[in-house]
C-alpha cells in the first residue's frame, strides 16, 4: 500500500515581521471557485499540515477567509486598500471571470467585477498566491468553450499574461506564486506561505509555470516523484489537470482505467 | 417608508446576496442572488462522457464526493448497468464519511461563529458562546471540528488517495482496491471519530442519542447535557426563537439516502411530502423556469429537454443566474432535515410535528445525523467484510452512442440529481440542479419565491445594518453557492438595474 502523501514540512518558521512584533496577515478570497483549496487547507487525513498550524503556530492574523470569518468583506477589503491594515499574504482561490464580453460580471462583489477588486488587492499585497489550478491558470471553467472568459491570475490560455500580465510584480518583487493541483493539498499551500514568510523568497525558486519547486503531481512522493494516481484508483488522469488545464482531448479512457486495475492486482 | 437593503453573506460556500424589502423592521419582499458563475454544463457539452468522473467532482469541493456519484449514476442509468454491490458500499462509505466531516465544520465553524456577534454580548450564555465557537477556528468547538473531521476524511483517502476530487468511481463500481487494511484504516477513523463525537458533541453514548425519540426526550436530554456542542447550539438557539423562524416550503423533497448495494432504492427512503401525503420521488417532475433568470423565457422545462438561449431583454424583471426548479409545480424544500423526516426518523418527525420545518430543527439536524450516519458506516464495513471475496467493480465491454440518464443521491445539503444525453458518442446535455439550486431559487413564471426567499418574509429585522436572524436562517440552510451558480450556459450580460 503507498504511503501516504509526503509531508514536506512541519517546521515552524519565525518570520521577520513576528520578530519584529508585527504578525503577518494573511487575506483569502474566493473567485470562480469550488472552494477546494479552502475545504483542503481546513485539514484532511494523510496531510501534516493545516490551516490552524499558520494560525497558532505561525503567528498568521487572518483578515478574512469566507467561511471563517464573522463580519463579511467590505469593511475589511475598506482598510486594506487604503492601507490601515497591511497585506502580507493575499491567498486567491478560483478562476477569474473577464465575461460576459469584458465586463467581467460572471462573478461580482457588490456589484462589480470580483476581477477588479483581486486587481486591486494584488496592488496592496506584498505577496500574492494563486492557490489551485483555477487561480493559477484558469482552470476547469477555462476549458473550451470557456464561457466565462476566465483567465488565471498570470496566465491564461497557457501562456502568462491572465488578469495581472507578464510584467506584474508584487510590492516585494515576486510574480504571482502559482500554487497548482487541483485541488492543491494543504501541505503545499503551507510550505508555499512558509516559503514567503521566512523572508526573501528567491523568484529563481519558481519555475517558468510559476509554480515553487514543492509543486509535485498528485499522490507523489519524494522519492516517487511522478503521478501516484494509477497506483491508488486504478486509472490516471490525462495531462495531469493540476498543471495546466484546459485540454481539449478525453481526460479519461475505460482501457486505459482497466489495464492500470488489472496492473495492480497482478503485484 | 419601505428600504431596500443588500446583504452580502459569508460562511455560506461560494457568495450570496440576499436583498430585502424592510418596512417598519418587518420584511415584506426578499431575493435571493448567487453572485458567481462558471459554466460547468457547457465545459462537459461536446466532450467523452467518461469526462464526467473527471470534470463532475470540481463543481464542489465540499460536496465533490456527492457529484461525483451522482455523475457515475448518471452514466450508469444512461448505458443501463448495474453496479456492482461492494462498489455500491465503498461509494457509500465515503458518500457518509463526506456527510460526518461536513455537518461538524458547517456546525461549528460556518453556522455557530453568528452566535459570538456583539449584538449577543448581554445574553448570558454568551461567553459559552464564544468560549466554544469564536471565529475563526479559535473557539473549543471550532478547534475541535476542524481536528476531528480531518481524521474522518480518512475514510475517504482510504479508497480515493486524496479529497477533493478524486476520480474512483467509474461506472460499474470503484476502480480502487478494497483491501482488508483499508476497511481497518476506515473502522479507526469512525472509532477515533465517534469517541470524540460522545463525549464533547452528545455528552452521552450514541445509543442513548439514538434512543430519543421525541421531541420532550430531547429536552430532557438538553436539560442534563447544556454544555456539550450539541447542547450549546440547542439551548443558545431557541433562546434566540429560532424554533419560531425560517420555516419556508412546507412541500418536502428527498430521492433518499444512499443507494442500496442491489441498487433497488435506497438505504434510507425519501420521497414528496404533498400536503399529508408522501408520494415516490420521480425525477419527470422537475421543471426549470427562466421566467426571473437570464435565459429565454419558454416556460417550465424538464433538465434533458432544456434549451439554451440567451436572453439579453426585454427586462421582464430577471435578476439571477439561477433557474427556478420546482417539483410538481410546487415550491419545494431539501436539505438533511428533510431526508431524516422523509426516512421516518422518530427524533425529526417529532419536532416536524411539534414545531414546523424550522431554521432551528434544520441545523439540529446536523448534530444528530452524524450519529445515524456513522451506524450506516459500520454496517456498511461489516458487509464488505463479509462479502470480501466479491468484486468492486463491474467492468463495461462497450457502451452506446446515443443514451440519456439520470443520477440522484444525497449531497450533504440534501439531494443532488444529474441528468446527461449522450449523442454520437458525446455529451449533448448536461444538467446538475444541486439542493441548495432547490431552496436559492429565484421566483417561478407564476411569480411564486423559492424556499428561502419565502422563509424570510415577515422577519423581524430590528437592525438592517445587522440583519442577524436573517444570516441564522439562510445559514441553516447550509448553503453551498459555488455548486448552484454554475448553471448558466449563455453569455449573458448581468444587470444591476434597481426593479
Amino acid at each position: 500500500m503507498l504511503d501516504p502523501v509526503p509531508t514536506f514540512g512541519s517546521q515552524r518558521t519565525t518570520t521577520p515581521s513576528r520578530k519584529a512584533g508585527i504578525p503577518p496577515t494573511l487575506l483569502w478570497i474566493g473567485c470562480g471557485s469550488c472552494s477546494g483549496e479552502s475545504m483542503a487547507i481546513l485539514g484532511v487525513d494523510g496531510q501534516a499540515t493545516d490551516f490552524l498550524d499558520l494560525l497558532e503556530h505561525d503567528g498568521i492574523r487572518l483578515l478574512w477567509h469566507p467561511s471563517l470569518s464573522l463580519e463579511p468583506l467590505a469593511p475589511i477589503v475598506d482598510r486594506v486598500l487604503n492601507r490601515a491594515l497591511p497585506l502580507t499574504l493575499l491567498c486567491v482561490e478560483g478562476s477569474i471571470a473577464t465575461g460576459p464580453d469584458g465586463t467581467g460580471l460572471f462573478d461580482t462583489f457588490d456589484g462589480q467585477p470580483k476581477r477588479d477588486l483581486v486587481y486591486e488587492l494584488c496592488s496592496v499585497a506584498d505577496y500574492v498566491l494563486a492557490l489551485g489550478t483555477c487561480a493559477s491558470y484558469g482552470g476547469i471553467p477555462a476549458a473550451p468553450p470557456n464561457p466565462t472568459a476566465a483567465v488565471g491570475l498570470q496566465y491564461a490560455d497557457g501562456q502568462p499574461g491572465g488578469l495581472l500580465g507578464n510584467d506584474w510584480r508584487s510590492r516585494k518583487g515576486l510574480p504571482v506564486v502559482n500554487v497548482a493541483g487541483c485541488a492543491a493539498d494543504s501541505d503545499t499551500m503551507v510550505l508555499a506561505m512558509r516559503w514567503l514568510l521566512a523572508g526573501d523568497p528567491d523568484p529563481a525558486q519558481l519555475d517558468h509555470f510559476g509554480r515553487p519547486t514543492f509543486v509535485r503531481p498528485c499522490l507523489s512522493g519524494a522519492d516517487r516523484p511522478k503521478c501516484g494516481t494509477a497506483q491508488w484508483v486504478g486509472h490516471s488522469c490525462y495531462g495531469c489537470i493540476g498543471q495546466k488545464f484546459p485540454l481539449s482531448r478525453e481526460l479519461l479512457k475505460w482501457t486505459e482505467a482497466r489495464k492500470c486495475a488489472s496492473e495492480l492486482l497482478l503485484t | 417608508m419601505r428600504e431596500r437593503t443588500t446583504i452580502d453573506l459569508n460562511r455560506v460556500e461560494g457568495d450570496l446576496e440576499v436583498r430585502v424589502d424592510v418596512e417598519d423592521n418587518v420584511v415584506r419582499d426578499s431575493w435571493c442572488v448567487g453572485t458567481m458563475y462558471r459554466g460547468y454544463e457547457q465545459v462537459l457539452v461536446g466532450r467523452a462522457p467518461s469526462d464526467v468522473l473527471v470534470i463532475v467532482p470540481r463543481i464542489c469541493g465540499i460536496c465533490s464526493t456527492a457529484q461525483l456519484y451522482a455523475g457515475v449514476r448518471a452514466l450508469e442509468d444512461a448505458y443501463d448497468i448495474q453496479p456492482a454491490p461492494n462498489g455500491v458500499r465503498v461509494r457509500n462509505l465515503c458518500l457518509m464519511a463526506e456527510a460526518v466531516m461536513n455537518d461538524a465544520r458547517q456546525t461549528f465553524v460556518m453556522f455557530c461563529p453568528d452566535f459570538c456577534h456583539a449584538a449577543y454580548r448581554s445574553h448570558p450564555l454568551y461567553d459559552k458562546m464564544v468560549t466554544a465557537f469564536e471565529p475563526p477556528i479559535k473557539g473549543y468547538f471550532a478547534r475541535q471540528a476542524v481536528l476531528r473531521s480531518k481524521g474522518m476524511l480518512g475514510v475517504i483517502t482510504a479508497f480515493a488517495g486524496q479529497w477533493p476530487h478524486a476520480t474512483y468511481m467509474a461506472p460499474g463500481g470503484v476502480t480502487c482496491e478494497v483491501t482488508a487494511e483499508k476497511l481497518a484504516k476506515c473502522e479507526a477513523a469512525i472509532d477515533e471519530y465517534q469517541s470524540w463525537y460522545e463525549a464533547e458533541v452528545l455528552g452521552c453514548s450514541s445509543d442513548q442519542w439514538m434512543g430519543l425519540h421525541t421531541a420532550e426526550g430531547f429536552l430532557g436530554w438538553l436539560e442534563e447535557h447544556p454544555d456539550t456542542g450539541a447542547g450549546l447550539y440547542a439551548g443558545f438557539g431557541r433562546s434566540l426563537g429560532l424554533q419560531q423562524l425560517g420555516l419556508g416550503s412546507r412541500y418536502l423533497l428527498s430521492c433518499g439516502c444512499y443507494p442500496r448495494p442491489d441498487n433497488n432504492g435506497f438505504l434510507m427512503p425519501g420521497g414528496h411530502l404533498n400536503g399529508e401525503r408522501v408520494e415516490p420521488f420521480d425525477h419527470h417532475q422537475v421543471r426549470e423556469h427562466t421566467r426571473y433568470s437570464w435565459f429565454a423565457d419558454y416556460g417550465p422545462t424538464h433538465p434533458w429537454d432544456s434549451i439554451t438561449k440567451a436572453e439579453h431583454g426585454p427586462d421582464r424583471g430577471q435578476y439571477s443566474h439561477a433557474k427556478a426548479t420546482r417539483y410538481a409545480n410546487q415550491v419545494v424544500q431539501l436539505g438533511p432535515m428533510v431526508d431524516l423526516f422523509l426516512a421516518g426518523d422518530p427524533l425529526i418527525a417529532s419536532w416536524m410535528r411539534a414545531e414546523g420545518p424550522n431554521a432551528w430543527l434544520r441545523q439540529l439536524t446536523r448534530l444528530y445525523r452524524p450519529v445515524v450516519v456513522m451506524q450506516l458506516m459500520r454496517q456498511t464495513i461489516a458487509e464488505l467484510r463479509a462479502e470480501s471475496s466479491e468484486p468492486a467493480m463491474v467492468w463495461l465491454t462497450d457502451v452506446p452512442d446515443d443514451a440519456q440518464g439520470f443520477g440522484a443521491v444525497n449531497a450533504a445539503r440534501g439531494t443532488l440529481c444529474h441528468w446527461i444525453c449522450i449523442r454520437d458518442g458525446k455529451i449533448s446535455n448536461y444538467q446538475v440542479i444541486t439542493p441548495t439550486t432547490w431552496n436559492a431559487s429565484p421566483r417561478d413564471s407564476e411569480g411564486r419565491r423559492g424556499h428561502w426567499e419565502e422563509s424570510l418574509i415577515g422577519l423581524t429585522v430590528p437592525d438592517p445594518e445587522n440583519p442577524l436572524h436573517l444570516g441564522h436562517i439562510v445559514r441553516s440552510h447550509d448553503p453551498c453557492l459555488v455548486c448552484t451558480t454554475h448553471m448558466i450556459r449563455t453569455s449573458q450580460r448581468r444587470n444591476f438595474t434597481p426593479y
